[in-house]
């Protein structure tokens, strides 16, 4: 199973989201890959309790999950989600799902105080059976916005502010 | 009488309690294995001997987990980690998880001092822009939190490249962020102890402690730590032999009381026999704390061994006791011949302390005083407790033996046959075969060192052979002087000569390189401009930079860095062992890792003056042999010297060529057959042979009198009672040392096989050679 996704990450120290786009792809048994395409190519391999990260002409990196709680968190979503298995989020996340006229929001709060440190909730926004944007929200008021499939490959190329890109998100 | 021997018995009893009140006084255990080395001679051998003690990789403690699956061992390596530097006595703890943040904050900020990155070219607004561009990217990854931290501060991420300079060339793979042994999964950490190696109660406190915090951590898991490394080996030593010492002494405790009740028939005198021993150890161990200040631990374990001659004494006198006369008489008459025995054993250990070796002075003043002590005892404690002598219905199956014993003298043409095919072989292989390594010196087994070698090697730890080292007048000229060097260290990298290298320059650049690297930053204006023009293109916002701006003003204002700065940091030990700065000069040393070509450095070395290759293994084999050779003379001296000690004793030549002879052909017979055998000798054989002349000249000296005295009609001496004697003391030591030789660790056997080996030839070699052919009629 795979998808398109672009990702803008709001960070203090930018003046604007920085934007990666390329694909993730879900093997299965906890397996996650995240392959960035632009704005420079990097693989991240996410399962098994471990990330590794391959850049071309770089020595693979392996870090501990333990380290990287919101990837722990993208996976557990992930498998959750994709594998339409909630019952395995709930020993994660408290959930609390509400659908309005436009679609659902399924809002993932961290129960392990490890994880809220770097996440406070993940938004999952979509309608019907489709999932087309995640936003992570972190304590210091930063986020990372990633739109899925459909929603990635047909958005806008100057759309950089973080209302503009819910409001995409909500559309049909 | 009865009031006179109460009277002795309590003048005995003060001074062991008086003698007890000074051990537990003045009693400290050393560890200090340089006590047992030779005094350093040259510069060369005197850095050798700190290094074994405190150098780099001297002190370190390598730590593995393993049993379980590699996730659960990385995070117990992790809160290993964390405890222990939150809470143990060590300067440093590395697993593989080191990151920016262990840098010390006082260095952090005058890292453009530290950096050789804007040498060729400074700090300019085009490299900015493109280290910008990059920290961009690695925003937009997952492992932006890395940097999150760092990256106003720190944009072009110097910290990082220190760091990375600062690592190990080689490193051992990483999984969940820390480092991994494969096949099988075992996690690796390596701490460094504040204590050296040689702090045997430091180091067991602190290996005490990291078990307990590990046994705390790992609680419900199957995991297993294993602690290697030279200051772990003297407690796992510690443990081993008390183990060993207890099984052995059990049963050597055992088998001697079973002996003394088959030759004596009385269980007083298993008491009355222990008591010159236990005397002789506590007047031992007091002297040595007295003289010394402390007890090495090794003279402790050999000097017991060694004082297990005493047991000897006793029993003489106990062999010896005669229904015709009193217990008093009967000590007289040994007197003479039991004094000789002291004296010359004596001699021999002397030859130790002129050695002046630390360790053997200790181990020789204890054993004189605990002999004499012993000896003492015997003469004029003993007799008043001993009561009247049994029945003497040990006649029959004596006589037996003695009579069997007989028969050996018929041998007597075949000593000089073996003594000639011993000589041949000891001359054809040319000489003995000596131990010359320094580590095999060291009592631990093989297996233990093989262990390290393999950790070391896979943590790229320095290489424990070779050293560069470089004198100069000053600090700051070594510094510089490596600078200089650098680059050719890097060609000899490149070339493949050594895997990896380190000295001080590397942490700490000399004042002058500071000052050139000062002169270079942008001054606060010019650093504006600089980070506002890099900005221009790029997501970041200029204002985010203020940190850095801060940190270069920092720098550039600064007072150059010196090693003082590093006080209290991780990087201090590491920069106090490299480089030495002494009030004659400093000495700069620099270490090499992974497999080294020693003779392509030594040419290298070998061109530049001011610079040498130190090849410890070499150094430390030179020191064994002039050492060796120091003993080797002193035991000559004292060999002459016992000649003449026991031809005063006995007055006549002719007497004291047949009591040295047995001793003399026994130490030649072992020797070879030690040779036969394939082991090479040490130090600790050395003791050994010296430990199996003395009982050898002991047991040629009574059998020697008693034939003597029972070739003389009116002598009252009963033949019968040396032998049994000499049976009794025989079989007891020899019990002792094959048990020794039974032993787990290499010391222990090399003792026990040389002394068991050395107390066999001595026995048969004093019945072949010294019996004559009417002596053994009964007295009774």
């Amino acid at each position: 199973m795979q998808e398109a996704f672009v990702e803008y990450r709001f960070s203090r120290f930018t003046r604007q989201p920085v934007k990666s786009l390329g694909e993730l792809r879900y093997l299965g048994a906890d397996q996650l890959v995240r392959a960035v395409r632009l704005p420079r190519p990097e693989t991240s391999t996410i399962g098994q309790g471990m990330i590794r990260i391959e850049r071309p002409g770089q020595k693979v990196r392996q870090v501990s999950l333990k380290r990287v709680p919101e990837l722990q968190a993208l996976l557990a979503s992930f498998t959750g989600l994709l594998g339409g298995d909630a019952a395995r989020l709930a020993p994660l996340f408290t959930l609390d799902f509400t659908e309005s006229a436009t679609g659902f929001t399924l809002k993932l709060t961290p129960r392990a105080a490890a994880m809220q440190k770097r996440i406070s909730h993940i938004d999952v926004l979509g309608a019907g059976s489709t999932v087309s944007c995640l936003v992570f929200a972190e304590p210091d008021r930063e986020q990372s916005i990633v739109l899925l499939g459909a929603k990635a490959t047909s958005v806008a190329e100057g759309v950089m502010d973080a209302p503009a890109l819910l409001t995409f998100c909500r559309l049909p | 009488m009865n009031f006179g021997r109460i009277l002795r018995l309590l003048i005995l009893l003060v001074v062991l309690a008086l003698l007890g009140f000074v051990v537990v006084r003045e009693f400290t255990v050393s560890a200090d294995l340089r006590a047992f080395m030779p005094a350093p001679e040259t510069a060369d051998e005197h850095l050798l001997l700190d290094q074994i003690a405190e150098g780099p990789g001297s002190r370190l403690l390598f730590l593995t987990i393993d049993g379980v699956e590699p996730e659960t061992l990385a995070e117990q390596s992790q809160e290993l980690k964390q405890a222990l530097m939150d809470q143990a006595p060590v300067r440093l703890v590395a697993n593989g998880s080191e990151s920016l943040d262990d840098l010390p904050g006082s260095l952090l900020n005058l890292r453009y001092l530290l950096t050789d990155r804007f040498d060729t070219q400074p700090l300019h607004a085009e490299l900015l822009h493109e280290a910008l561009l990059e920290r961009e990217g690695e925003l937009a990854s997952p492992a932006a939190f890395l940097l999150e931290d760092w990256l106003a501060r720190d944009p072009t991420l110097e910290v990082l490249h220190l760091a990375e300079r600062q690592k190990p060339s080689t490193e051992p793979q990483r999984e969940f962020d820390v480092w991994f042994e494969t096949t099988p999964a075992r996690a690796l950490l390596i701490v460094e102890p504040i204590a050296t190696a040689f702090d045997a109660a430091a180091n067991k406190a602190l290996i005490a402690q990291i078990q307990s915090v590990f046994d705390e951590l790992a609680k419900g898991s199957a995991s297993q730590l294993q602690i290697n490394g030279p200051g772990a080996y003297g407690v796992r030593m510690e443990a081993r032999i008390r183990n060993e010492a207890n099984t052995l002494g059990l049963i050597a405790t055992g088998g001697m009381v079973l002996l003394m009740v088959v030759a004596y028939r009385r269980m007083r005198y298993v008491l009355l026999g222990a008591l010159p021993l236990l005397a002789a150890g506590l007047a031992g161990v007091a002297a040595v704390a007295s003289v010394f200040g402390s007890v090495h631990g090794v003279t402790l374990a050999f000097g017991f061994t060694l004082i297990g001659v005493a047991q000897d004494y006793p029993l003489h006198l106990l062999s010896h006791l005669s229904r015709h006369t009193t217990a008093e008489a009967t000590a007289r008459s040994i007197w003479p011949t039991l004094l000789t025995g002291v004296a010359s054993t004596s001699i021999a250990y002397l030859a130790f302390y002129v050695s002046g070796v630390a360790g053997l002075q200790q181990l020789a003043v204890f054993t004189v005083t605990g002999l004499l002590v012993a000896a003492v005892i015997t003469r004029w404690i003993l007799p008043d407790w001993v009561g009247s002598a049994p029945a003497q219905d040990r006649s029959r199956a004596l006589q037996a033996t003695a009579t069997a014993f007989r028969q050996l003298a018929t041998f007597r043409p075949l000593v000089p046959v073996l003594a000639v095919i011993a000589l041949g072989w000891l001359v054809w292989q040319g000489g003995p075969a000596w131990e010359n390594n320094l580590a095999r010196l060291s009592p631990l087994p093989k297996a233990w060192l093989d262990r390290e070698i393999e950790l070391r090697r896979a943590l790229g730890t320095p290489d424990m052979r070779y050293l560069l080292v470089i004198d100069a007048a000053t600090a700051q000229a070594a510094l510089e002087s490596l600078e200089q060097l650098d680059p050719e260290l890097q060609q000899l990298v490149g070339a493949g000569v050594m895997a990896g290298y380190e000295h001080a320059a590397r942490l700490l650049p000399a004042e002058v390189t500071q000052r050139a690297r000062q002169a270079k930053l942008p001054d606060p204006e010019a650093a504006q401009l600089i980070v506002a023009s890099a900005v221009a293109d790029t997501a970041f916002d200029a204002e985010v930079f203020t940190p850095f701006l801060d940190d270069l003003a920092t720098a550039r204002e600064a007072r150059p860095l010196s090693p003082k700065d590093f006080a209290g940091s991780p990087l201090a030990l590491k920069l106090d062992s490299l480089l030495l700065d002494g009030e004659s000069g400093a000495t700069a040393l620099i270490t090499l890792s992974g497999e080294v070509e020693a003779g392509r450095i030594a040419d290298w070395a070998k061109a530049r003056p001011h610079v040498r290759l130190l090849d410890l293994k070499g150094a430390s084999e030179q020191m064994v042999v002039r050492y060796r050779q120091h003993v080797l003379d002193s035991l000559l001296v004292a060999a002459l010297l016992l000649g003449a000690v026991i031809a005063l004793a006995l007055r006549s030549w002719r007497r004291t060529l047949r009591v040295i002879l047995p001793m003399l052909l026994s130490t030649v017979f072992v020797l070879a057959l030690l040779s036969a055998l394939g082991i090479p000798l040490s130090l600790f054989h050395l003791i050994a042979l010296v430990l199996a002349a003395g009982l050898g000249i002991d047991y040629a000296l009574f059998f020697e009198a008693s034939e003597h005295e029972s070739a003389d009609p009116s002598g009252q001496d009963d033949p019968l009672a040396s032998r049994h004697a000499l049976l009794v003391c025989a079989g007891s030591t020899m019990m002792v040392f094959a048990l020794l030789a039974t032993s787990s660790l290499p010391v222990l056997r090399a003792l026990g096989l040389t002394v068991s080996l050395g107390v066999l030839c001595n026995f048969l070699l004093a019945l072949i050679l010294l019996q004559t052919r009417r002596s053994v009629a009964p007295s009774t």
